[in-house]
């Protein structure tokens, strides 16, 4: 049994105060000059037992009942499973409690966490008399609720009572090493209890932690203290993602969103929904069936009513882990797009110019609705590339350039940099001396061009196994098939590096040659092409594909000026505004915040511009930032939890995982040490002692009486 | 000039109630004058009572004449005659007597009582003896039917303090044997003695004398009641061991023995022909005095 008070112990000293008042109630005798003694020493004499007893009886109670309410003060704790500490000498612990997404799973009326927490309170019940303790939140940020080891036990529970569950990713090793460095220069016995449900994904830096466990072996005593059972089945929103173009007013956009089953058992029948801006779901599916381990893509459309900044949230039916069950996207929907083609030679006809199939694709419209397409291509000489032009344009595409002059090269590479699009088609009239040395422009690319040649092996592109974003969508063969677009002649690219090759090959031939590479240049996007725009040395430009190509490419290359949009739990948003703003307060609507926004803070100054930062950014969801009574959003950020929190797989105990290497000898852990729930006597005490009161006052009530 | 202390034991309110109702003698007095009371002697004066033989010594002149010529017998003519009687005052002076729970001690009390009858006797010419005691006669006052000696009877009562114990068996003993004629023995008293069958035997003796005996039993409402409360320390007036103790814890076992111890004495005092009168220190003295004389003129038989 342990006391939670221990300190109240002191007061069962005031059993003395029965006694006291019994001797100070002698000095109140009355004194009475008597006659009739003898009868009086007849009575005492015949009740003389009795009275010693009563007096002795009730003497008893009442030291009983000042012992109980000191007893109760110090609130005794029952311990139910015990955590054998081996010896009652005190140490200094800290507690690593998991901080991550996956301890919010939960089976029914209790997450993971709360777990953690009830366990961490027992354990801290249980510490020896003088012990002291700290107390860190372990994510990808520790958390240090309790920053240095306390004696204030009192303290440190109520911490953590008021700890929150986080959708943070991350692993434990920050957190322990955290911990074994504030333990490692104190003296005296250290323990570090690491309380977790042991997702694998918690244990990744497992070797890490096992050195850290080695380097401090004989002075700290690690304990991992699992909570909960076996891992619950979940389901997840792993990926929601633009899919087909450039998300603008009143244009069905493809939205990409990706269920991965990371339960055991076969899932079926799950709706699918995603809404704008926390509205009605606009489009729905049901997902029939999705196997265990098994991801289902699936593409479900949204539609802008307005330009500016929204959210997507896609949606399946809550599970244990309902924090993966929504994901937002931050979209900026435009009105138009402006693309400024650029051509190398002088037109020959209206449809035999470098831009013409270009142009045609990302207005693949009549004439009429071209003015109303939300992508409004124009065509143009390289001297209309400067910054006065640019500053108009969203995309800048190069189709048979030769080369450029350096004011160009120069105006181009600024607008690339502060957030412009490029596209780059090269071709007859291209000087690929220009393109691989000027010093300007070759830095725009993400290859070198080589020799003009004509592609090995019939120059077919691959069909399957893209990982491009843009290019994946053919993956599925029911979205088309690339391996129908033949190259006869292009200029084989060398990658700038291994990176550029590995996350920016957009299209491929059959031997791997790149036929198309994206890269990011400052806040813009550049995609290089090996062949022509036009039909002279492929099909690419007439093939079916050429179209959602040019379009996903767009969308892919404008909209990555916002990535910053996309946050993980914890990180903090932050984002240049227009210096003008400085000073206003702005306000959040955070997700699910159904009763409006709440002013969350106030523009700053940051140099010469305006900068906007919010970090409340714990709970996933999509986020919308105003200012003042707009009632469009300033700007909006979605919060995404990461993947790998979905996976809720344990690192078994009884494997040789990170968590069996770190049970040590001397704790004498085992996986149920700290299962039974501890139980607080003082209630008990409390009605014993309202009873025991209850009996005296009878006793003495009855011991008055006459006799 | 008599003691302004001693003039107070006189109760006016007690004295005129009482003069109202005279003490007349419940069984017949042997006096030594002519009075209101019966006397035990059949005399040859005033009143025929009866007749009887006569025997040799007898006086020949109360020879009935009459009925020795008639029936030839010697009838002797006997005849009541009234006199007077004395009282014998008997207080008790022991250092029980000293407690009072109110203003009044029972020996006050007492004092007053005594005075009044004292009073009472003198008025209507009979003759009045006060004898004070603890373990032992210390006061005694011959007969007197003089009614201006009442304020030496009172001022005697005043001076008496009490500072013995009590030994009433002894002094009703004593008194016993020193009285010539039979009277009335007033004993007024708390009996708190040691023995109780002594006081029987006392009681006894005095009867057996022939003399009427009436016992005031003075007791404190205290006493009677026993209303303490709280942590009380009880010291004996005649040198008994101190007693501390919580009186409401025992009230009942005292009661219980004291009323015990009462009523014995309310049987002795029955079984000796004693009239026995409870003399509550809370009730007033006229009340105690003229119920009971009240009492005693409606049994006695004249």
């Amino acid at each position: 049994m342990n006391f939670l008070a221990p300190t109240f112990l002191l007061a069962v000293g005031a059993i003395a105060l029965p006694v006291v008042i019994h001797l100070l109630s002698k000095t109140r005798v009355q004194r009475v000059r008597w006659a009739a003694s003898r009868f009086l020493a007849a009575a005492l004499q015949r009740n003389r037992r009795r009275l010693q007893l009563e007096d002795l009886l009730l003497l008893l109670l009442r030291c009983l009942i000042i012992a109980a309410l000191a007893f109760a003060f110090a609130r005794p704790v029952l311990p139910g499973g015990g955590f054998n500490f081996g010896s009652r000498e005190a140490t200094t612990a800290v507690l690593v409690i998991d901080h991550t997404a996956s301890m919010c799973q939960s089976a029914g009326a209790e997450t993971r966490f709360s777990q953690a927490k009830v366990a961490g309170r027992r354990l801290l019940e249980q510490l020896p008399s003088g012990s002291s303790a700290a107390l860190f939140l372990a994510a990808s940020h520790t958390v240090r609720a309790v920053p240095q080891p306390t004696l204030d036990l009192a303290l440190v529970r109520r911490t953590l009572e008021a700890a929150k569950p986080s959708a943070e990713n991350g692993d434990l090793f920050s957190g322990i090493k955290e911990a074994a460095e504030l333990l490692h220069p104190l003296q005296g016995r250290r323990d570090v209890f690491v309380l977790t449900d042991n997702q694998s994904a918690a244990w990744r830096l497992r070797e890490k932690i096992q050195a850290l466990r080695d380097e401090f072996r004989e002075t700290i005593n690690l304990h991992v203290i699992p909570v909960g059972e076996q891992p619950e089945p979940n389901l997840a929103i792993v990926r929601l993602g633009i899919g087909s173009s450039v998300p603008a007013v009143g244009q069905p956009v493809r939205c990409e969103i990706e269920v991965k089953n990371f339960g055991a058992a076969t899932a079926e029948n799950i709706r699918l929904t995603l809404a704008v801006n926390q509205d009605a779901p606009l489009d729905e599916t049901l997902l029939t069936r999705i196997e265990p381990g098994a991801t289902a893509t699936v593409a479900l459309f949204a539609t802008f009513a307005t330009a500016g900044h929204h959210t997507l949230t896609a949606t399946i039916p809550s599970d244990a882990l309902a924090i993966d069950n929504q994901r937002a996207l931050a979209v900026l929907a435009v009105d138009q797009l402006r693309a400024l083609i650029i051509e190398g030679t002088p037109p020959v006809s209206a449809t035999y110019r470098d831009g013409f199939f270009v142009a045609n694709a990302l207005a693949p419209v009549s004439a009429v609705e071209t003015t109303r397409f939300y992508l409004r291509p124009s065509l143009a000489t390289s001297a209309a590339l400067d910054a006065a032009t640019l500053a108009g344009t969203d995309l800048v595409v190069l189709a048979n350039i030769p080369r450029l002059d350096t004011a160009a090269s120069v105006a181009l590479r600024t607008y690339i940099e502060s957030g412009g699009a490029l596209i780059v088609f090269p071709g007859p009239a291209t000087d690929p001396d220009f393109y691989n040395t000027d010093p300007t422009f070759s830095a725009l690319l993400p290859a070198r061009l080589g020799s003009l040649s004509a592609p090995a092996q019939g120059g077919m592109l691959v069909s399957q196994g893209y990982t491009h974003p843009v290019s994946a969508l053919w993956n599925d063969r029911e979205m088309g098939d690339l391996g129908g677009v033949r190259l006869e002649r292009f200029f084989p690219l060398t990658p700038l590096n291994p990176a550029v090759e590995r996350g920016g090959t957009l299209l491929r031939l059959n031997d791997g040659t790149p036929v198309a590479l994206t890269h990011q240049v400052g806040r813009g996007g550049v995609a290089l092409f090996s062949t022509s725009a036009t039909t002279e040395w492929s099909n690419l430009p007439v093939h079916s594909a050429f179209i959602p190509l040019i379009h996903r490419l767009v969308a892919h290359l404008t909209q990555r000026t916002d990535g910053a949009l996309t946050l993980a739990p914890g990180d903090v948003f932050s984002l240049p505004v227009a210096v003008e703003l400085t000073g206003k307060d702005f306000s959040v609507q955070r997700p699910g915040d159904t009763l409006g926004r709440r002013i969350a803070g106030r523009i700053e100054a940051a140099g010469e511009t305006a900068r906007l930062t919010f970090a409340d950014t714990d709970t996933p969801g999509g986020y919308a930032l105003f200012t003042g009574a707009e009632s469009r959003p300033l700007v909006t950020f979605a919060v995404q939890v990461d993947p790998s929190e979905s996976d809720l797989t344990s690192a078994s105990l009884d494997t040789a995982s990170p968590a069996s290497d770190l049970k040590s000898p001397a704790s004498n852990l085992n996986s149920t040490a700290l299962a039974g729930p501890s139980r607080e006597l003082w209630p008990w005490i409390a009605a014993f002692v309202f009873l025991l009161a209850l009996f005296e006052s009878a006793l003495a009530h009855r011991f008055s009486r006459e006799k | 000039m008599s003691d302004p202390q001693s003039s107070s034991l006189l109760d006016a309110d007690a004295v005129s109630r009482g003069e109202a109702l005279g003490l007349l003698a419940r069984t017949v007095v042997e006096g030594y004058r002519v009075g209101e009371h019966r006397s035990p002697f059949k005399g040859f004066a005033i009143e025929f009572a009866q007749h009887r033989e006569y025997t040799t010594g007898d006086d020949l002149r109360h020879l009935d004449w009459k009925i020795l010529g008639r029936t030839d017998r010697h009838y002797i003519k006997q005849y009541e005659q009234d006199t007077n009687f004395v009282a014998h005052l008997l207080l008790d002076g022991s250092e029980s007597m000293n407690y009072g729970s109110g203003s009044v001690s029972k020996l006050q009390y007492a004092k007053a009582l005594a005075a009044c009858l004292a009073h009472l006797v003198l008025v209507q010419r009979d003759a009045v003896a006060l004898n004070l005691f603890d373990t032992e006669v210390r006061e005694r006052l011959a007969r007197t039917d003089n009614p201006g000696r009442i304020h030496h009877i009172m001022d005697r009562l005043a001076a008496f303090q009490a500072t013995q114990k009590t030994a009433i068996a002894s002094a009703l003993g004593d008194l016993a044997r020193q009285l010539k004629a039979r009277g009335i023995v007033i004993l007024i008293s708390d009996l708190m003695a040691e023995d109780d069958e002594a006081l029987a035997t006392g009681l006894r003796q005095l009867r057996f004398g022939g003399s009427e005996v009436i016992v005031f039993h003075v007791l404190d409402p205290h006493e009677i009641e026993f209303p303490f409360t709280g942590t009380v320390e009880f010291e004996g007036l005649e040198g008994e061991p101190l007693i501390e103790t919580q009186p409401a814890s025992i009230r009942k076992s005292y009661l219980e023995a004291f009323t015990t111890w009462q009523r014995s004495v309310r049987s002795a005092c029955d079984r000796a022909g004693c009239h026995y009168v409870l003399a509550n220190t809370s009730h007033s003295l006229a009340e105690t005095l003229s119920s009971y004389l009240a009492f005693r003129r409606k049994t006695t038989a004249r």
